[in-house]
């Protein structure tokens, strides 16, 4: 019984007992529309049959006299149902994105409800609207791709990417890669290895967006926010985010060349500037401790520099792990200083002389003179905020 | 002027008009539209345009066994499709107006 019914309906063959002709025409049109998701396809030729039964009905001349060619009448289906025209047979998605389109068919079907609401759909056709921003982040993100796959980093100064080791190529390039894009995208591209770039394009791009987005969230620093002091002592907090970034040791160095040895280091609120104790040196590629200095009551002094550091490397007498101390760089150039006007405003005078009081004075044109001058000995004569301990 | 580009934009309204008194299947909707004066109007066309006003939410849907031989696809309107078609039929009325005057002002 089910049988019957079932054949009534006509789901299992609808083209039972039809003409051949009937059955040729339904199926070239169904052939026309492959590409189309298969629901539409039955959608749009599921009457077919019984049409063409009609027409057969009235009049023995050819389909394709009285309605069109196949080719002629999937073309006006298409044209009249708002879907895009055929592309040409050959490379197509098809098999690769079957499973898609099933799951995506039964997402439709669950959501019809939503997607037929009235809000939604506002919603949903308001969307291409937006492909013009999509074109231009795309080419944005596929220089940033460009940047990754040459080394460069993705976004510098004002999110441009950086190419070939220089923000300037890299935003001539994101220029031409959105122009590019936009091109593309602007234009129907009927051929099937257009759709496959689309799609290709797409893919690459949101995966740089995933990179981008991480990268812009991870070096986000918030503020005295959820940031864990590394410093040893005072206010000034070494993020863990960017303590990478801060270099192991500090040397300071007379314009006339004379290193300076125990350089305390204030920053302008008078706060000690400690580096952490520990950490990864970049440039030496090791992690590396520093030994703190202490002062009579022993506490430790973070801001003294330079100070003792050591890296952990790998020997090769010892075939071990050992401890190096890292000896001071060799410093061989100069820096043609001229003496700046002194600070006439007494203000850093009130600064410094409540940080470091015995050292300190603010000062006037020759006593910068006199640093030049006195080699060694005027370790003293620092900056406001360069103080020696050991200074006269 | 060729009545077929002028078909295309009124379609819609054409054939939901023809639904408006009695659900139909395609076959029915063409010939309906034929024997109304609308000679031009293509077979291909109309199925295409029942797919994209059923897609937006304007008609519903139904198969019906027929006698003669494979099962028929019915259409027939909804509120959404009865609220387009009157708001299409507004727009067309003062368009055709609009229209009018301007070719009555031309052809004096």
């Amino acid at each position: 019984m089910t049988a019957t019914v079932d054949s009534e309906l006509g789901q299992p063959d609808p083209s039972g007992g039809l003409p051949a002709d009937i059955v040729e025409y339904v199926a070239a049109v169904r052939a026309l529309l492959t590409d189309l998701d298969p629901d539409e396809i039955d959608d749009l030729t599921d009457d077919l049959h019984s049409h063409l039964a009609e027409i057969r009905a009235e009049s023995e001349e050819p389909f394709a006299d009285l309605i069109g060619t196949p080719e002629q009448f999937a073309a006006e289906l298409r044209q009249s149902a708002g879907l895009a025209q055929a592309t040409p047979a050959g490379l197509r998605l098809g098999s690769v994105t079957r499973s898609f389109e099933r799951i995506a068919r039964t997402a439709e079907r669950r959501f019809a409800p939503i997607v037929a609401h009235r809000w939604t759909r506002a919603t949903l056709d308001f969307l291409p609207e937006l492909r013009p921003a999509w074109w231009v982040a795309r080419g944005y993100l596929l220089a940033g791709l460009l940047a990754l796959m040459t080394g460069g980093r993705l976004a510098t100064f004002l999110a441009v990417p950086s190419i070939a080791g220089s923000s300037v190529v890299g935003f001539g390039v994101m220029v031409a890669f959105i122009v590019a894009s936009v091109r593309f995208g602007r234009r129907h591209h009927p051929a099937p290895w257009a759709r496959w770039v689309t799609v290709i394009t797409a893919v690459l791009a949101a995966w740089v967006a995933v990179i981008l987005f991480d990268q812009v969230s991870s070096s986000y620093v918030p503020y005295g926010y959820d940031a864990e002091p590394v410093a040893v002592d005072g206010p000034f907090v070494v993020d863990p985010f960017v303590d990478e970034l801060l270099p192991a040791n500090i040397y300071a160095v007379l314009p006339d060349g004379t290193p300076l040895d125990q350089v305390l280091l204030y920053d302008e609120t008078g706060g000690p500037v400690n580096l952490p104790e520990s950490g990864y040196s970049i440039e030496f590629g090791a992690e590396y401790e520093a030994e703190p200095a202490f002062d009579e009551s022993g506490r430790p002094v973070g801001n003294l520099f330079p100070r003792r550091v050591q890296v952990l490397e790998w020997s090769e007498e010892t075939g071990d792990l050992e401890l190096r101390v890292l000896p001071p760089p060799v410093i061989d150039w100069k820096l043609p200083i001229t003496p700046r006007p002194p600070a006439t405003d007494g203000r850093s005078s009130t600064t410094t002389s409540t940080t470091v009081p015995a050292t300190t004075s603010s000062r006037s044109a020759p006593a910068s003179s006199t640093t030049t001058d006195t080699e060694g000995e005027g370790e003293g004569e620092g900056d406001s905020t360069v103080t020696d301990p050991d200074g006269s | 002027m060729d009545t077929s580009q002028l078909l295309k934009g009124v379609l819609d309204l054409a054939v939901l008009s023809v639904l408006a008194s009695d659900d139909a299947y395609g076959y029915h909707i063409v010939r309906t539209l034929r024997e109304a004066g609308l000679e031009e109007v293509g077979d291909a066309s109309v199925y295409g345009t029942l797919r994209r006003l059923y897609r937006s939410g304007k008609l519903t849907s139904y198969v019906k066994p027929s006698d003669e031989g494979p099962h028929r696809k019915y259409y027939g309107l909804n509120a959404e499709g009865r609220d387009h078609l009157e708001a299409g039929t507004k727009t067309w009325k003062s368009f055709t107006e609009t229209l009018d005057a301007l070719l009555e002002g031309a052809t004096r």
